[in-house]
């Protein structure tokens, strides 16, 4: 066992931690934070990305170890105060949202681009979502969102 | 471009409240805040989880099973082989049981099960167990599988209860044929000036939810069963659940979260049966089965594999006059859903056009592969196409412009069926129309190495079939919608609310639905076959108007006059001709109660308008409540020197009925081409020998981000007279058009013709080379 | 989750050294997990301890030493390669086949060091520091060697990485005036794929007289049990007048040299059909680099 202290949605956290367990498992199972969802566990789909120091990154292919004293963000630490990121209610704006599996992952590593590169270009976040696979196929609508943010800079 | 991925609605929008507006996603704050409760996400107190151990051979005898090892791994709770249970399930054919018995069909089948404190302790546990197997020949091609002689996969076929709507062939491979005739076929050919006759064959393609099956089962020691589980068909599943235990309805609660995907792989019974034997034999403990995703590929169901052999007679000018069509599917080592997919699509198989010759044979076979079932489009895209493929051979041998041959051909409202259904409300023609005024069709001429391709399809829905919904409203005058729709992403929730909101009145923000649970929610079929908008929506019509009923009486006794003097009108009830403002429902409910608080209810049932085909004719009246119909025109560019595609734009133009909700159908209509997209270039489960060699995401490709092309989705809005403010359904046929016109653009832009699925960059390099290679490149040769 | 591992963070490269020493085949780096994690889920490999080397300081720098050499730290992520090209204006095609490793995700944690270590016959940066004449840094306790990247890769998933060793630099050679680059990365899709057929290609134009190839190497991916050089195709390119005839005759020698096999993702027959498209490509666009390079350099 591990013992490590992270930050999460900005609360500090120490846990114990089995040298094995991945991130995403020690948020969903430990944590609690069901948001970040796991769609193959082999870093191929992108539904479990969050946000550590600011970078997205498959947090089924990150063990927990490696997470002393990370920040992390997860879906649920994107809302403030009980209001909607700009990005999160774009998704619903622009009907982004369909099953609803991809769009935490989608949300965040769109919400990187963002923060990076407020003048993005479609082909930009095109590519940055690269491995952030839709089953329901939303792929337009998704960077449509995304693009309106930008639009409005 | 600016018109891409916006909605063009042929007909405006009347002068309607909410049907045909865009609101925000009913659960969109859920979903895009992380707190949308899916299957996944539920852990319970005393919850174990539960493994699988599978089967590395296809097709074996099982000799022994050793689990005692697996038994003394600290942890484990349960360790259950097929000797322990003696149900089978299966809906339309009895066939599978809950873990392997006596007998292996497919790689990968469950054999025995683990429940422990871990999934990881259950995982190596499982792995502990010894079995020995006894290798029995094996089947995987279906048509060997016909073959007299063949191995047989069930030899018990003849014992097993089979649906009444099916014809099995007891002592062979075939779990289902189907016969459908019009006309005189021979006399068909004898007419025609020209007979064309092609083989095509469609891959095994995978559903892909990027939320596997899950299931959470819990057995009280009343002997009640409640499971939590992402299934589209939560009262399918309760009923195979009782028939299997024997146990009354009520004893099986089913509660559905919203899904994370569906796409007709989870319309059937699947992981739930073994994960309630666990719990039974858990000490009251509840278990979870949540499928890893290379279970998902190798346990859950697969697109069928097809082979169809089309014959086509046609006259010098392009009209079709005989058409015969042999479908083969695979559907692997169990029935499935499989019986009912070749069963309706084979209605379909002629094509949209009014032939006058027929004759369609479908053929559903057991082989050793794994298990395959309906995906999104229910065996009709297996049959569109052979038929679209086809449809383009003949128009460039004989000359005739793919449009005009379609539009010679195409179904009109009136037209005959094979099954002898004559058809309403068809929009084909204008799809075809439409598809062509958007890209400019007559005047488009492609760059080099580019090509233009057309193709268009049609798909009845499963009828008949019942819907119930309960519409609550509440002192406050607020609404609930009770039904058991499933929500997975295609937007059901606000097409019933808007319906709701429509039917009574009551702003779309007032009204809330609720999702799936046995205990509460009214009978549904199931959420498949783009079904819902049609028969929920209906039996929501009949709650509101019941409801609006109840509600003109008490405002009838309120006014002292017959409720045929009153209206209603914006959420309020008056005398007709008066210019008060009337009564709000919560007033009306508050004059009905007072002094006390209560809520109304208004109840709806809905049976779609079908009559069931005759088993050994495939003859109704009616074959479907509702016939969806849709066109797609592709553009794509070809590198010659690769083989490699990429597709520019696609116009997808779908009659779905009257447009409820444009966002929504925008979604399916583009989801639906993504996915079509897949089909075509880049989805192959490739199975050999019965071992799937690509389960992950890795190696079985869908459409990413970067592959996704510009999208112009249209909607024709043929009013169906039956259908909830004139709407038929939309999820299903979305994607029937895209691999034939990806194949025809293709020919259109280097002139080769690809029979078999997918067009992968190395198929299309090695055909062009070897055309190049012969007589040299001539556009649109036969395969 | 993973069972049975150990999991060790040295804050050193000598603790790191010393885990090595004593834990040797039962232990395995962990760099940016992108592909060890798989490895590790899909039991592909059975060690018994984890090291994290992310602690160590210095491992993931990139800079340009007194030389003009690129040095880069085997912890370097694709998305930090990419930044630090971009921001140099030099090594396109490294920066380029970051890029196209898995998606900017992955790019995200995948480092260059895990990248050639693993071995993998389709490595994408891999190809490209074949292109360059790169060297890599070994250390074990107490010894340092260096060795270079075309000896390295000795067959599928093996490396000349002894158990006791650890890679701690790369280091790439200042690309003389008028080199052009290309990176060809052929796929199924355009993200998350691995190469079917890669190609890297450097090329140098002769000073002198600008229409001569001065200098070419050319590497290939997915083609052959290791990263591969081609160098019968590099051999008849040198020292030429450029012209397009080579090109097709260096394509040939390619494919000869090449010992591509079918899986899955491709035919060996198809791979093979490629690599003269892509090196013909690859040459053609590296060759068009060089030129904007030395008009560049002429302002």
């Amino acid at each position: 066992m591990h013992k490590i202290t992270l930050k999460v949605n900005g609360e500090m956290y120490s846990v114990l931690v089995e040298a094995g367990k991945t991130l995403v498992d020690l948020l969903r199972d430990d944590l609690q934070l069901t948001g970040s969802k796991k769609g193959c566990d082999m870093g191929d789909c992108g539904v479990c990305i969050v946000l550590v120091d600011g970078l997205p990154v498959n947090s089924c292919l990150v063990l927990a170890a490696e997470m002393e004293g990370k920040e992390i963000t997860t879906i649920e630490g994107l809302a403030q105060n009980g209001i909607l990121h700009p990005l999160q209610q774009a998704f619903i704006d622009h009907g982004a949202i369909q099953c609803g599996f991809c769009t935490p992952g989608m949300i965040l590593t769109a919400k990187e681009i963002l923060d990076q590169n407020p003048n993005a270009t479609k082909e930009d976040i095109r590519s940055a979502l690269a491995g952030n696979l839709c089953r329901c196929g939303g792929y337009n609508k998704i960077i449509k969102a995304t693009l309106s943010l930008i639009n409005k800079h | 471009m600016g018109r891409s991925d916006k909605i063009i609605l042929v007909e405006e929008t009347e002068n309607l409240r909410s049907i045909g507006k865009n609101y925000p996603r009913f659960e969109g704050v859920h979903k895009a805040s992380g707190s949308y409760i899916y299957t996944p996400d539920i852990s319970l107190p005393r919850m174990l989880y539960g493994k699988f151990r599978r089967s590395d051979v296809p097709h074996s005898k099982i000799v022994h099973i050793d689990t005692r090892k697996a038994k003394k791994v600290k942890g484990v709770v349960a360790v259950l082989t097929g000797a322990d249970l003696s149900f089978s399930f299966g809906i339309y054919v009895n066939d599978e049981p809950f873990l392997a018995r006596d007998k292996v069909r497919y790689m990968g089948e469950p054999v025995a099960a683990v429940s422990a404190i871990s999934a990881d302790i259950a995982a190596e546990a499982a792995e502990k167990i010894v079995i020995e197997y006894e290798e029995l020949e094996p089947v995987f091609d279906p048509v060997d599988a016909m073959q007299k002689g063949a191995p047989l996969v069930h030899p018990d076929l003849h014992e097993y209860h089979v649906e009444p709507i099916f014809q099995a062939k007891p002592h062979t491979n075939i779990c289902t044929f189907v016969h459908l005739e019009k006309g005189n076929i021979e006399k068909g050919f004898d007419d025609s000036y020209e007979i064309y006759e092609d083989k095509f064959q469609s891959q095994p393609t995978a559903h892909c939810p990027l939320e596997t099956h899950v299931t959470i089962a819990q057995v009280d020691l009343s002997g009640k069963i409640t499971i939590w589980t992402n299934t589209q068909a939560p009262f399918l599943v309760r009923r195979e659940l009782a028939k299997a235990f024997g146990l009354p309805l009520n004893k099986i609660r089913v509660i559905v979260r919203g899904l994370g995907g569906g796409f007709g792989g989870k319309s059937y019974t699947r992981i739930e049966p073994i994960t309630v034997a666990l719990a039974q034999h858990s000490n009251n403990r509840l278990v979870k089965i949540e499928l890893t995703r290379q279970e998902e590929f190798e346990i859950t169901v697969h697109k069928e594999p097809a082979k169809v052999y089309m014959k086509t007679g046609v006259t010098s000018d392009g009209i079709i006059l005989a058409r015969q069509v042999r479908a083969i599917y695979d559907a692997g080592a169990y029935a499935e859903g499989s019986p009912l997919v070749v069963r309706n699509a084979c209605f379909t198989a002629a094509g949209p056009y009014n032939i006058e010759h027929v004759l369609i044979e479908g053929y559903c076979v057991y082989t050793n592969n794994p298990i395959s079932g309906p995906l999104r489009g229910f065996g009709t895209p297996q049959l569109t196409w052979a038929y679209e493929s086809q449809m383009d051979i003949i128009a460039h041998k004989l000359g005739i412009d793919p449009l005009e041959i379609r539009l010679k051909n195409c179904l009109e409202e009136g037209h005959e069926m094979p099954s002898g259904e004559i058809l309403k409300s068809v929009g084909l023609r204008q799809t075809l129309e439409k598809a062509a005024e958007e890209i400019g069709w007559n005047d488009f001429l492609p760059k080099q190495d580019h090509g233009i391709g057309i193709a268009c399809c049609h798909k009845l829905s499963f009828s008949p079939a019942t819907s119930s919904a309960i519409v609550r409203i509440d002192e406050d005058g607020t609404v609930q919608v009770d039904c058991a729709t499933v929500e997975m992403g295609q937007g059901s929730n606000n097409t019933l609310i808007q319906i709701a909101s429509e039917s009574l009145g009551v702003p779309f923000e007032r009204i809330g639905i609720s999702s799936p649970d046995t205990d509460y929610s009214p009978y549904d079929q199931s959420t498949t076959a783009s079904r819902s908008t049609f028969t929920m929506g209906n039996a929501i019509i009949l709650a509101c108007e019941e409801l609006k009923q109840q509600l003109l009486n008490i405002a009838s006794r309120y006014y002292g006059v017959t409720s045929d003097k009153l209206e209603i009108f914006d959420g309020r009830i008056r005398p007709k001709d008066s210019d008060k403002s009337g009564l709000t429902y919560e007033d009306l409910i508050h004059q009905h109660f007072r002094p006390r608080k209560a809520s109304l209810v208004g109840k709806g049932i809905y049976t779609s308008n079908a009559v069931l085909a005759d088993v050994k004719t495939g003859k109704t009246p009616r074959a479907s409540a509702f016939w969806m119909y849709g066109t797609q025109i592709v553009l794509l560019k070809v590198d010659n020197d690769t083989g490699q595609v990429e597709v520019e734009k696609v116009v997808s133009v779908y009659d779905v009925g009257k447009v409820i909700n444009p966002q929504g159908v925008e979604g399916q209509i583009e989801g639906g081409v993504i996915q079509g997209l897949g089909d075509v270039l880049l989805e192959d489960l490739i199975i050999d020998e019965g071992k799937i060699l690509n389960p992950s995401f890795r190696d079985y490709h869908i459409v990413t981000m970067m592959d996704a092309p510009e999208i112009v989705p249209i909607c024709v809005e043929a009013s169906h007279d039956e259908g909830p403010f004139g709407a038929k359904g939309v999820g299903e046929l979305v994607l029937n058009a895209t691999a034939p016109a990806v194949a025809n653009a293709l020919s259109n832009a280097v002139g080769v013709r690809l029979h078999d699925l997918p067009l992968s960059q190395e198929k299309i390099f090695h055909k062009t080379r070897k055309n190049s290679n012969s007589t040299g490149a001539t556009h649109d040769t036969k395969n | 989750m993973i069972r049975r591992i150990e999991y060790y963070r040295p804050d050193s490269l000598s603790e790191a050294l010393a885990l090595l020493e004593k834990y040797g085949e039962d232990l395995k780096v962990l760099a940016g997990g992108t592909n060890l994690l798989v490895q590790l889920k899909e039991k592909t490999i059975h060690p018994k301890v984890i090291m994290d080397i992310k602690n160590i300081p210095g491992l993931s720098s990139l800079k340009i030493n007194d030389k003009g050499e690129g040095c880069i730290g085997p912890l370097a992520t694709m998305r930090a390669i990419e930044h630090w090209c971009s921001s140099y204006g030099r090594y396109n095609s490294l920066r380029s086949a970051a890029q196209q490793l898995g998606s900017p995700v992955i790019g995200n944690r995948a480092t260059v060091g895990g990248n050639l270590c693993d071995g993998s016959p389709a490595a994408d940066t891999a190809i490209v520091l074949l292109s360059y004449d790169t060297k890599l840094v070994l250390n074990e306790l107490g010894k340092e060697r260096t060795v270079a990247l075309g000896d390295f890769f000795l067959c599928p998933h093996r490396v000349d990485l002894n158990p006791y060793e650890i890679l701690s630099q790369i280091t790439i050679p200042q690309l003389p005036v008028s080199t052009g680059e290309a990176f060809y990365k052929l796929g199924r899709r355009k993200a998350l794929h691995i190469a079917l057929v890669g190609v890297a290609v450097s090329i140098t134009r002769d000073v002198v007289s600008p229409q001569k190839i001065k200098n070419v190497r050319i590497a290939l991916s997915s083609v052959a049990p290791t990263p591969m050089r081609a160098k019968k195709a590099e051999g008849v390119l040198a020292g030429q007048e450029w012209n397009e005839d080579l090109l097709e005759e260096a394509g040939r020698l390619a494919a000869d040299a090449a010992s591509p096999i079918t899986d899955i993702r491709a035919t060996k027959e198809y791979r093979r059909a490629m690599i003269p498209v892509l090196v013909r490509r690859a040459l053609n666009e590296a060759w068009n680099n060089t030129e904007k390079k030395s008009g560049e350099t002429k302002e």
